[in-house]
Order: structure tokens, then sequence, then C-alpha cells
């Protein structure tokens, strides 16, 4: 059987009018995500900070009880730190992997492509939960819980590192979600069963040693001792390493890419 | 112009590959009006994605030199968690057309009043299909490709689309596809008949129509 294969996969648009194409309609899709988030009225706006706030202060309350502190880092900002990463992992995870499924009627129009659903999703999740990181820790500071970052720049490049593996994970989840029915049901015992290896809620350093290398392998677990490293300075004996987690963001980003490209066939060819 | 040249479409079922389109060769020319009449299950709604770039074709190739609109039908193309103005906006965004001055065009032409402010899940049928009409004609698509949306509006739409679309704006193409001759013998220059994945070509929409009612017998 032979088979002309010239499918219309080449388009002859110019990268660049192609570029401007896809930047359209990112933003396009980004607004209908922030809409459909928050809603008009900006109410679900204020629930982005709500809740993590009350959770850290909760936990915050009962950890004051339980443990004793840890070295000399306070619990609130401990669990500042932790928690808004967990949010950020679980967010852009969850979302991404429901977000073909719930936007396929977008799929409609020729130039609404599935990554640009997951870019426009991804850029949402990671900005709002940036906006909340940031303006709870303000607030945590004004309240007299916290003391300001010592090294912003440090702990920012630690929590993008952070975004940029929950996000080529989310896009891996996308291409389950979407390739096997049965993989929402085992997703979220997935999701509980990787919180310790986000690193939210211990230091590498008060481990021991055996298990400070299991840990060490999961990026998530380095960037978040970047990222602490930056929120409260030397003092803090972080342990990570920036190759090895970009080493291992990139490989990851690719194999999600790859498997995106594959769900494009399957979703509506059916 | 559009055109396609060997489409051939396979979908994978239980029981092995269902060839939908075979070798199928199809070509619009700016302004020219198409009816396409094939009985459910002839591979209408396919061939229409796969113009409308939605669907890729197993094999073939596609000449695009016009723009074309999504395929308007009962799958409408408009979102219904957003509300109507919602939508006018985002797929003006997509298209990267001035979403304010559509947004005039689509008010008067759909009629949906207040509704225009509530969520499209809320809408009739007819609602959408009238939303989803009104938003592609103001993007202005060279050629609208149209399947069986018009048997959803009333009367009164149907009037009024077939004035925006033989009179105001009859340097645009149109792509018609139903089961029912009736509308293709009023608006289409030539017709196409789907049998079974095959198209065969019919210069006057009367041949087209007596062979359509052949193959049903």
């Amino acid at each position: 059987m032979t088979t002309a294969t010239s499918l219309p996969l080449r388009s002859k648009t110019t990268f660049y009018g192609s570029l401007q194409i896809q930047v359209r309609v990112i933003g396009a899709l980004f607004m209908r995500d922030v809409i459909g988030k928050f809603g008009r009225d900006g109410l679900g706006f204020l629930w982005l900070f709500l809740e993590p706030m009350m959770f850290a202060v909760g936990v915050t309350i009962i950890m004051s009880f339980t443990t004793h502190s840890q070295g000399e880092i306070p619990i609130a900002a401990f669990i500042l730190t932790g928690y808004s990463c967990l949010v950020l992992w679980r967010n852009l995870v969850n979302r991404l992997m429901a977000g073909v499924a719930s936007n396929q009627g977008l799929l409609y129009h020729r130039n609404v492509k599935i990554m640009d659903l997951l870019y426009a999703r991804g850029l949402m999740e990671t900005s709002a939960s940036t906006v909340a990181f940031v303006l709870l820790t303000f607030i945590f500071a004004a309240l007299g819980l916290v003391s300001l970052p010592d090294d912003p720049l440090k702990a920012f490049f630690g929590w993008m590192l952070f975004a940029w593996f929950s996000f080529a994970a989310g896009l891996v989840a996308a291409f389950m979600g979407a390739a096997n029915e049965v993989f929402d049901r085992v997703a979220h015992i997935l999701m509980y069963l990787s919180m310790p290896l986000t690193g939210g809620f211990v230091m590498v350093g008060w481990m021991p040693v055996e298990v400070q290398n299991i840990l060490l392998v999961s990026p998530l677990v380095n960037a978040v001792e970047l990222l602490r490293e930056g929120y409260f300075g030397m003092s803090v004996k972080a342990q990570y390493s920036v190759s090895y987690t970009v080493m291992v963001n990139l490989c990851l980003t690719l194999v999600g890419l790859i498997l995106v490209r594959n769900i494009h066939r399957q979703l509506l060819d059916t | 112009m559009i055109r396609l040249e060997n489409i051939s479409k396979q979908y994978e079922t239980i029981r092995g590959h269902k060839t939908v389109l075979h070798d199928v060769n199809l070509q619009i020319d700016p302004g020219e009006k198409v009816g396409i009449l094939g009985r459910n299950g002839a591979g209408k709604s396919t061939l229409i994605r796969i113009m409308g770039g939605i669907s890729l074709p197993n094999t073939g190739t596609i000449t695009q030199e016009m723009s074309l609109s999504w395929p308007l039908g009962f799958d409408t193309g408009v979102q219904g968690s957003m509300t109507g103005m919602d939508n006018v906006k985002f797929i003006c965004r997509i298209y990267g057309v001035d979403a304010a001055e559509a947004l005039v065009f689509v008010e008067d032409f759909a009629e949906l009043g207040r509704y225009i402010r509530e969520p499209v899940r809320s809408y009739s049928s007819g609602m959408k299909a009238r939303l989803s009409f009104a938003i592609s004609m103001a993007i202005d698509f060279d050629c609208m490709l149209i399947d069986e949306v018009l048997a959803v509006g009333d009367q009164r739409f149907k009037e009024r689309c077939q004035e925006e679309l033989l009179v105001k704006r009859k340097e645009r193409a149109i792509v018609l596809v139903s089961h029912e001759p009736g509308m293709i013998r009023e608006i289409c220059d030539s017709a196409y008949v789907l049998v079974e994945g095959h198209l065969h070509h019919f210069n006057e929409v009367e041949e087209a129509y007596l062979f359509y009612t052949e193959t049903m017998q």
C-alpha cells in the first residue's frame, strides 16, 4: 500500500506569523482562564489568598503546640514556603491534567492547539500562585510572623525551577489523563504519595543521610531547598544542585512535549 | 481557493479500520457556493472537519489560500460556561479581530437581547446557532463552512442569513453540507454527493439531486 504523506502539517505560514498567532491565542485563553477562575466580581480572587492563609494559620497554630521548632526557621514562615509550593505543584498538575478534556470544544477553532491550552493554563496557575505567595509574604511580614526574604532573587529562582518541573509533570499528566480514563482515579493517589517528594514540609538537613539521598533525587526538593536558602539565608544549610534540577526539568519537558503531540491526533480523531 | 487532493481518512474502531473518505478531490474558488449532499454517516462531517483543520486526513494534500470559518453546525464552537459577550471577545481575540466592532454586529444580527450577558449554556439551540453564526460573520472569513446549521434557526433568521450571505457578502464562498437538498437547491451553484466515502461532483445542483435520490433507493 502506497501512501502519499503530504499531510497539511507543513504550513506555509512563516515562523514569525505563526508565533504571532500563538501569542494571540495564548493571550486569549489566559484571559478566559482568569475570568473563569476568579469571576467578574473579583471575589474569587480573594479566595486565592484566603485559602492558603487559612491553612497556613491553622497549621501554624497546631504545629506550635506539637513540634519543637527545628533550628532557626519560624514555623509560620516554614509553612508559608512549604504550602505555597505544594499548592503550585498540586494546581499545575491537576489543572493541566483536566485542561485538555474540559476545553476540547475550543479545539474547534483551527488556531487553537492543545499546547496553547496547556501553556495558558500553566501561565495562569503559576501567576496566580506566585502573586498569592508574594502577597502572603508581605501580609505575614506585616503581622510580624516572618521577616522579608533574605535573597529574593535566589528565592524566586528556586520558585521558578519548582514551577518548571511542575509544568513538565503537568504535560505528562495531561497526556495520561487524555490517553487513559483510569488515570483520573489513580492521579489523586499519586498526588498524595508525591507530597513527601515535594520537600514542602521538611528540610533535607533534618533527615538521616540515607533519607537525604532519596529526597535529593526529587528536583522539587532541590528547588524548595534553593527557595528556602533564598528566603531564610545561609543559616538554614540547604542542600541542592541547580544543574541536576535543570537537567531533569529539561528531560521531563522534552518527554512531556512529545507525549502532548500525540494527544492531538487521539482526541480529535474519535 | 481551497483544494483537497486525494484525501483519505480512516478511523480506528473495535473491529479494525473503517475508511470514511476514499480518495476525495474537491476545490472551492472564491465566491463559489457549493453544496455537499450525503446521508447520515456518509462522511459529511468528517469532510467538513478536515476542511476546517480540526481533523487531519491520513493521506492527501490540502492547499489553502483563503480563510475558512470553523464548521458551523450543531457543535457551534462557542463555550457554554462563558456569556455570549465573552464568547464574542474570546473568539475575536483568537482570530485577531477587533472585538468592539464585532460585538456591535453580533448584538444586532443574533438578536439575543439581554441574553448576550448570560452564560451560553442557558441558550436554546437556536440561540446558540445564531450566536455562533453571527460571530463567524463578524470575523469575515473568505469561506463559510456550514453544517446544516441554518435548519436550527427560525424562518426570520434564515432569511436574514441569506440576505447577509448571498446579497451583502456575495463575494464570500460557502460550503453547505446537508442530508436534505432544500437549502442546497436554493443557494448553491454546484454540488457534490457523498456516498459511502466517495465524492461525486456535479456542475448542476439538479443533477446532483437526481443522483442523490437514486442512491437513496
